[in-house]
């Protein structure tokens, strides 16, 4: 009777009598599900709770990071104006919706797709505690970049890019470094109109990025580029907003550890 | 689906009256017709997205509450009062199309209006709507008018100041745009003595 129990679940029996043995097959199978996951925190946590727990990697889109932004808030923000044909750089010919009179106009299609990857990913690295880097190397920008992470209760690096930082951790900072587990690029060229080292380095240290890539940009070393106007301050106002949304709503649900 | 019921009645001299049910409910009472209201209910719902329904416990899905009275016309009318705008998502094709930067063509010439978001020494620094801000020298005339965030009138040359150098494959940005200062936007109410 046990056996069978334990295969069609417990027994439906009408009567009063009977449920002192529905109670008994209860415990016996929920001892059984904790044994089976080998976990000792799960005998803590109610039946109810364990229903709730899924996996946020299995759902598209588990924070709602889409609602944070509409295309006409893009549009709004200036997001689609790109530089001129001149300093188009070839690598960023597939998000250009067109060019008008010489001025490069991103898609903005595309530029909300791949944002809405980029904001999705940013919510599960806060999610699972994970630490990020916002980095921007424009003076107009710095107060907007600083303000957001303060916000965010994360990190930023708006200043002159140090060489040794990721590279060479232990030595710069005199021990046991933590480096970042995402770095977000708000603008992916320095004044100098070069790459920003930070690109490179994130990459040699196996560090995700995501950045915001201009015409005149390189998207290739970057693993979520978001093609996009990066030199207007309304447009890097709103993408410090939407970062920080994406990183607090990651935040404010609370993850269960389970080794 | 909204079973209309129309009764119309001539009487001799008068206009017809016309009297229309939308529901069945109406006539008979909210409670007796639920499948009805439920479908009703299910119109006026936002369109969820999927990690809504993912999450939700319950997968039977709507519940109803049978709403009678104030509640229900309430209901009724703030479905009627949604602006269309406001729910689906605009295409960027057509804000593109609609907008001023595709209004304004040649930027060459063209007049348009800017603020001033920054004032160094000498220099004003005007946004007028574009990617850049243009930088332009105070006038000696009316000084005092030109302060952080007054309206100015500009005469665009340039939205970008990017040109190749010799030898060069890839042009240089200045990161600025190019703009002749016309003066102050003033309005009727405004008087300079």
């Amino acid at each position: 009777m046990e056996y069978e129990a334990a295969v069609k679940g417990p027994l439906k029996l009408k009567g009063t009598a009977n449920k002192d043995i529905q109670k008994k097959l209860k415990k016996k199978n929920k001892e059984k599900n904790a044994a089976s996951l080998k976990v000792d925190q799960l005998a803590d946590i109610k039946e109810s709770e364990l229903k709730e727990i899924s996996d946020p990697l299995k759902f598209p889109d588990y924070f709602g990071v889409r609602k944070l932004f509409r295309i006409k808030d893009l549009f709004d923000a200036r997001i689609h104006y790109g530089h001129k044909d001149g300093t188009l750089d070839p690598n960023m010919k597939p998000y250009i919706f067109g060019s008008r009179l010489g001025h490069l106009i991103f898609d903005l299609d595309k530029t909300a797709e791949m944002l809405q990857d980029a904001l999705n990913f940013t919510a599960h690295i806060a999610y699972r505690g994970g630490i990020i880097l916002f980095v921007s190397h424009c003076p107009q920008h710095t107060l907007t970049v600083e303000n957001a992470a303060k916000q965010a209760g994360e990190y930023a690096h708006a200043r002159e890019w140090d060489f040794h930082i990721f590279t060479n951790s232990e030595k710069v900072y005199n021990g046991v470094t933590r480096l970042p587990d995402l770095v977000i690029l708000l603008s992916t060229l320095n004044p100098q109109m070069q790459e920003h080292t930070a690109v490179k380095d994130a990459a040699k240290m196996c560090i995700p990025t995501i950045g915001i890539v201009d015409s005149n940009s390189n998207p290739n070393l970057i693993t979520y580029p978001i093609p996009g106007n990066d030199d207007s301050p309304a447009a890097v106002q709103l993408y410090c907003n939407l970062f920080r949304d994406a990183i607090l709503l990651g935040k404010s649900k609370k993850p269960v550890e389970v080794y | 689906m909204e079973i209309i019921l129309r009764q119309t009645t001539f009487s001799a001299g008068r206009s017809p009256i016309f009297r229309c049910f939308r529901n069945i409910s109406d006539i008979v009472g909210s409670q007796t017709n639920k499948q009805i209201s439920r479908s009703y209910s299910d119109v006026s719902g936002q369109p969820k997205s999927k990690s809504e329904i993912d999450n939700n416990k319950s997968v039977s899905g709507v519940e109803n509450k049978t709403m009678s009275g104030f509640g229900k016309a309430f209901e009724k009318f703030s479905l009627l009062t949604r602006k269309p705008l406001d729910e689906p998502d605009i295409k960027f094709a057509t804000l593109l199309r609609h907008s001023k930067f595709m209004q304004l063509g040649d930027p060459q010439g063209k007049v348009v209006e800017g603020k001033i978001i920054r004032v160094v020494g000498n220099d004003l620094y005007i946004d007028f709507g574009g990617k850049f801000e243009c930088v332009c020298q105070k006038p000696l005339k009316n000084e005092r008018d030109y302060v952080r965030g007054s309206r100015v009138r500009l005469r665009l040359q340039r939205l970008e100041l990017s040109t190749k150098f010799l030898g060069a494959t890839k042009e240089i940005t200045l990161r600025e745009a190019d703009a002749l200062l016309v003066g102050i936007v003033r309005t009727l109410f405004e008087h300079k003595f």
